[in-house]
Formats: C-alpha cells, sequence, structure tokens
C-alpha cells in the first residue's frame, strides 16, 4: 500500500472522544481541525483543538450528522482526513464513501466493510462461511408467524427476536413460549421498521445470563490482522455498558486464545483495515458466539491501551496513512490489570435518569495509575442534545485486586458538582461480591442495585465534618457579603484566622 | 468576644443545628445539634472551594459548591457526594410552616437582648435569608434574616433598644410565590 499524506485532520465528534483524539493526533505533530454545533461553541474539544468550525444547529441530524458539510468544511480547511471518533457518522458507509470520492481519508475501515458489519444477517451469514461461531438461529428474516415458530422450535426456546438493522438494545425481544411469538414478532418487525426504517427480524437462541467479551483487532487492509486481547463488559444498563474491564476476569488462558483468534478470523474474512472491536457473547457454560463487530474505535478503548501499552489513536492514524500495523502479534501482551468507569450525567438515585446543568465543580483524581478522559470543564453547561458521556475513569494496576483498589481510590477523589452523575454507581459497584468474584453478568444491574438503597447512611464523623464545613460556608458567605468581598478571589477573615492559628501568632 | 450565628442544615430532610462561635482572636468553636462546643482547626483551601478540618487530629477535607438556588450546597466528603441546604433558623422555622408566612408576618425576638444594628429600612425590599438586624444576647451577636422575600412594612426597634422575647422587631410582607 502506497502512503498517504495525512498532515491535518477534521474530528467529526464532540465531548470526550473529540477530546482524547485531538490529544493523540497532536502529539503526532497533526494539526488538528474541530467541528462544533451552535451551542457547542465552548465544549471542550472545540476549545483545545487548532481549528474550529460552526457546522449547524443543535440537532445532531443538523450539524454532527452532516456528512456534506462535515466534507464541504474538510476541503474549504485543507484537512486531509476526517476521524470520525464513535457514534455519529462512525458506522456509516456511505459518509466513508462520500469522503473516499472527495478525496478525504476516512480513518476507519473500507464501506464495504461497514456495510457487510452493520447488517446483523449479512454479518451472521459471513462468519457462519468463515467459521466463527454464532448463536444458533435463522438464516434469514422472519416476517410468517408460523415459520417463526417452526424455527423457534428447532432452536429451543429462550429465544430471542431481533431487528436486522438493529443496535444498542432497541429492536429485541425475548420470546418464552410459542403462544408469545405471534404479538412480538409484529411488536419487533414495528420497532425495527420505527427505528431503522427495515422490518427484518431474526430469530435466535436467546443465552441466559451471559457475560459481554469483546476483543481489540487491528488491521491493515492488506490481510494482515493481529489483536489487542479482550475486554468484558458485562456491567451494562438498558444494553449500555458502564463498568469495563480488561482483561476479562471470565477466561482462562485457552478460552483467551480461542476467543481471540476467533476475533482474528472475523477481521480477516473481511480483510479488515483499522481498528475494530470483535464482541462475542459468553454463555454460563463458557460456550462463545459472535455477536457483532463494531467498525471504530470503542468508547472503552483505554483500557486496552492500559493493559497492553498501545495508543490505538495513533494506530489507527499510522494504519490510515498506509505505514501498517505498528505492532506485531508476539509484540503484545496483557500487563496488569485495568478498569474504566463511564461517568454519566445521569442520577442513580433517581433510576439513572439523565441529568443536565452547569458543571460547578470538576475536581478530577490523579495519582499512580490513573487516567481521566474527560470532556467537560468547570462552568461547562452540559447540553440536553447529546450522549449524557461526561468523561471516562480509567484506572490501571497490577493486578485486579489492586485495579479495583485504585478505582476506589480514584472514585472517592473524584469531585464533580453539577448536574447529577453516576459516580455514587461505581462506587457502590466496586463493593459488589460478585463483582470483586468477577462472577457479575449483564444481569448484574438489573438484579442487584436499589436506587432506593445502594447507600449506606453517612457515618457520623463524616455527617459531622459535612455540617461543620456548610456552616463555616454559611457564615463566610454572609461575612463577604457584608463587607463587599468575594470569598472565592480574597483570603476571608476565616481563612487568615485560620493561618495565624496554625502560625502560632494569635 | 464571641460572636455566634446558628444555621440550620438540612440533608435530604434531615435537619440538624450548627452554631458556629468565633472570637476576635481567630477561634472558632462549631456546636452541632445538641453537642458540646468544639474547637476547630479549619482552613479554607484550593482557592475557597475546599475545607480541610482538623477534628482530634483527624482531617477532613470537604469540597463545595454552591449549587445557585438559594441556600443549596453541593459537598463531597470522604468520596460521598452529598446536597443539602443551608438556612438560619428563622428560614427553617418559616420552611415548616410555609402556610402562616404565606401572607405576611412578623419578625419577633426569640431570645432577650439588645439591637446593635440595624441593615433595613421601611419600605424596602429583601430576600429571604438577608440580614436585616444584629441582635446582641448573652455576649453573642446574632444576625437576624429575612424569614422569607417581600418588603418591611414596619421596623419596631433602634439600635441600641432592648427586646424582649416575643418582642415584634420587624413587620413584612411576603411576596407572592417568593
Amino acid at each position: 500500500m502506497s502512503e498517504r499524506k495525512i498532515t491535518k485532520v477534521l474530528v467529526a465528534n464532540r465531548g470526550e472522544i473529540a477530546v482524547r483524539v485531538i490529544q493523540g493526533l497532536r502529539e503526532m505533530g497533526v494539526r488538528t481541525v474541530a467541528v462544533h454545533s451552535t451551542p457547542d461553541r465552548t465544549a471542550l474539544h472545540v476549545l483545545v483543538a487548532d481549528e474550529a468550525y460552526e457546522i449547524g444547529p443543535a440537532p445532531a441530524a443538523e450539524s454532527y450528522l452532516r456528512g456534506d458539510v462535515l466534507i464541504a468544511t474538510a476541503k474549504a480547511c485543507g484537512a486531509d482526513a476526517i476521524h470520525p471518533g464513535y457514534g455519529f457518522l462512525s458506522e456509516n458507509a456511505g459518509f466513508a464513501r462520500q469522503c473516499e470520492a472527495a478525496g478525504i481519508v476516512f480513518i476507519g475501515p473500507r464501506p464495504e466493510t461497514i456495510d457487510l458489519m452493520g447488517n446483523k444477517l449479512s454479518a451472521r451469514h459471513k462468519m457462519l462461511e468463515s467459521g466463527v461461531p454464532v448463536i444458533p438461529g435463522t438464516e434469514a428474516a422472519v416476517r410468517d408467524p408460523e415459520v417463526a415458530k417452526k424455527a423457534a422450535a428447532e432452536i429451543g426456546y429462550p429465544v430471542l427476536l431481533k431487528a436486522a438493522a438493529g443496535g444498542g438494545g432497541k429492536g429485541m425481544r425475548v420470546v418464552r413460549e410459542p403462544a408469545e411469538i405471534d404479538t412480538a414478532l409484529r411488536q419487533t418487525m414495528g420497532e425495527a421498521k420505527a427505528s431503522f426504517g427495515d422490518d427484518a427480524v431474526f430469530i435466535e437462541r436467546y443465552i441466559e445470563n451471559p457475560k459481554h467479551i469483546e476483543v481489540q483487532v487491528l488491521g491493515d487492509g492488506e490481510g494482515k490482522v493481529i489483536h489487542l486481547f479482550e475486554r468484558e463488559c458485562s456491567v451494562q444498563r438498558r444494553h449500555q455498558k458502564v463498568i469495563e474491564e480488561s482483561p476479562s476476569p471470565s477466561l482462562t488462558p485457552e478460552l483467551r486464545e480461542a476467543i481471540c483468534s476467533a476475533a482474528v478470523r472475523t477481521a480477516e474474512s473481511v480483510n479488515y483495515l483499522g481498528a475494530g472491536t470483535v464482541e462475542f457473547i459468553l454463555s454460563q457454560d463458557k460456550e462463545f458466539f459472535f455477536l457483532e463487530m463494531n467498525t471504530r474505535l470503542q468508547v472503552e478503548h483505554p483500557i486496552t491501551e492500559m493493559v497492553t501499552g498501545t495508543d490505538l489513536v495513533r494506530a489507527q492514524l499510522r494504519i490510515a496513512r498506509g505505514q501498517g500495523l505498528p505492532y506485531t502479534q508476539d509484540e503484545l501482551r496483557q500487563r496488569g490489570w485495568a478498569i474504566e468507569f463511564r461517568i454519566y450525567a445521569e442520577d442513580p438515585a433517581k433510576n439513572f435518569m439523565p441529568a443536565i446543568g452547569r458543571i460547578n465543580s470538576h475536581i478530577a483524581p490523579s495519582g499512580p495509575g490513573v487516567r481521566v478522559d474527560s470532556g467537560i470543564y468547570e462552568g461547562f453547561d452540559v447540553p440536553i442534545y447529546y450522549d449524557p458521556l461526561l468523561a471516562k475513569l480509567i484506572v490501571w494496576g497490577e493486578d485486579r485486586p489492586q485495579a479495583i483498589a485504585r478505582g476506589r481510590r480514584a472514585l472517592m477523589e473524584y469531585t464533580l458538582h453539577g448536574p447529577g452523575h453516576n459516580i455514587p454507581f461505581h462506587l457502590w459497584a466496586l463493593e459488589r461480591p460478585r463483582f470483586i468474584a468477577g462472577t457479575y453478568t449483564t444481569n448484574f444491574i438489573d438484579e442487584r442495585f436499589d436506587p432506593a438503597e445502594f447507600q449506606d447512611p453517612l457515618p457520623d464523623d463524616d455527617r459531622e465534618a459535612l455540617l461543620t464545613a456548610a456552616a463555616l460556608w454559611e457564615a463566610r458567605r454572609r461575612e463577604a457579603v457584608r463587607t463587599g468581598d468575594s470569598p472565592a478571589s480574597t483570603p476571608s477573615a476565616w481563612r487568615l484566622d485560620a493561618r495565624r492559628r496554625m502560625t502560632g501568632n494569635s | 468576644m464571641w460572636m455566634k450565628k446558628r444555621y440550620v442544615l438540612d440533608n435530604g430532610g434531615e435537619q440538624y443545628t450548627a452554631e458556629v462561635a468565633t472570637h476576635r482572636d481567630g477561634r472558632i468553636a462549631v456546636k452541632l445539634d445538641d453537642g458540646g462546643p468544639r474547637d476547630v482547626d479549619a482552613c479554607w483551601v484550593q482557592n475557597g472551594r475546599a475545607l480541610s478540618l482538623r477534628v482530634d487530629g483527624r482531617m477532613h477535607l470537604i469540597d463545595l459548591t454552591a449549587t445557585g438556588q438559594r441556600g443549596g450546597l453541593a459537598a463531597t466528603v470522604n468520596g460521598r457526594h452529598l446536597a443539602l441546604t443551608v438556612m438560619d433558623e428563622l428560614r427553617a422555622l418559616a420552611q415548616r410552616s410555609v402556610e402562616s408566612t404565606v401572607a405576611g408576618g412578623t419578625v419577633a425576638a426569640e431570645i432577650p437582648g439588645v439591637v446593635v444594628s440595624l441593615a433595613v429600612t421601611a419600605g424596602q425590599k429583601v430576600h429571604q435569608g438577608d440580614a436585616m438586624l444584629v441582635l446582641e444576647a448573652m455576649k453573642m451577636q446574632n444576625e437576624i434574616t429575612a424569614p422569607v422575600t417581600g418588603t418591611i412594612d414596619e421596623i419596631r426597634v433602634e439600635v441600641g433598644q432592648s427586646v424582649s422575647t416575643g418582642d415584634v422587631m420587624v413587620m413584612m410582607t411576603a411576596e407572592v410565590g417568593g
């Protein structure tokens, strides 16, 4: 493959991933271009980029999803490539094609690969062909309830009805007995049509209490594929991942070898180009099945970076430049343990209701083995239009117990005031015996979490400290109002007094 | 001389009282609920956004941020994120009997004392929690604040005047919805 010049990249995304991509590109001496909707003028990714252009109003459909505007912007500012991040247009084959046609490098796989993997049925066919285990199920879309009943009987109940074009947990229904099939099929088809414009539904065996394991792969587009081991993402809420770890506590070395080889086979079967993730479902009997392939960088990519000592954005750029894979399989090892905590603007005490508002305080943890990928800053108003992911806390430890202890330490150091968020949930999760044992499944939150009771009462000495601090805060505020001082900018009488006491000059 | 102020702190519906006493020489003592007064070593740090507390050698670092709502505070204590509302006793009282203050009301002395300063005049609009006067009682200066948002109708005391328990000091009309 001939090398392509990439010296300026437009990042077609927002939030923490846009910031992380910009940081990686900058380290490689690449000029960075941010794009933003009108309200995102002051979003962090815009502030840290070399150049930034407004691409439309707040709704994503009129800004971050406007492929034509993005390409025109890239051309106008002289960007050689577009990095799509995750979400938005990252898995849109049409957009990848338009980039190609416009002479702009799309940092991701070829459009045909996105098309093939984006459709569950075509991906499934490809896997069957390549000898990658798939969940037993129908090979074609099912529309007739009688056909559905026959298929379900062959597969064995419970079965899952699944929209071919679905994703993110939408368009799925569990059916436990034949009598339920008629209605369930009609509903799933209707939902599929409404959500994805395609009513194709297929039937597969429903795996009870599964684990979610995925494998990071890199391909050079010329037949060479390597894997960067697995991630376990079984802590999910409404099919959205919340905590991820690498390695997976559920794999034996043999199983790891088998699942990683299957992932490599998957990527090889489509002559994969760039960074991708092959997702598997692991049953209680330790059988694994292909779920889907995500043809982009994942939210949880940092845990792989921590454990393998790699930089996936750098790898993506090198591959896009036609410089090939930056590592050989033999060079890659899993060292230690990494856990990622997604910090969402959603309140666990209110059943994870999304929250918005101004970030009044953001004091992120630091210290050994701690990484925070954030898309926010103090004073930033979290907009209602986009994903509620504010930041990601990633910790690394020599082994799993240390990673858990470090996660707990870092979460306790984390201060985030403003919108409600799920840091208290993460602290709760780390205390659960099932999490500590590594035996949790995708039902972990549904089975164990009680919004009303997940937090212990505040210990007495902490409550006394809190009340004392609040009273002193109020006393200082009133003093400041009285004297016209701003408590934050001038040392108040309180602080001066305290200092005198500490130095013994009273 | 000690200057004392009492606050009511509401944490998720649970109310606590805290009495903060400060001395001219810089000493601070805090009394929580009915506990005894306790000398605290408190330092505002991080540009005044966090308080470092030392109690019997034990260290606490409390991050605090005003939420923007009156008296609203967000706090992080030992890894816990908490929300609380700070108010003075009168507001707490007012909150407990919202109905009785809607139409307006009187601010009466709760303890016998001497009015040492006045911060408001008749006709003035005040917000709930605004300082109205300082009442010195038992060598303690007590700030009396507006129990509700509204207008001052009449001030029935003068600086230097002695008052007894129950004496009406200020009459005011609450703003509708205030």
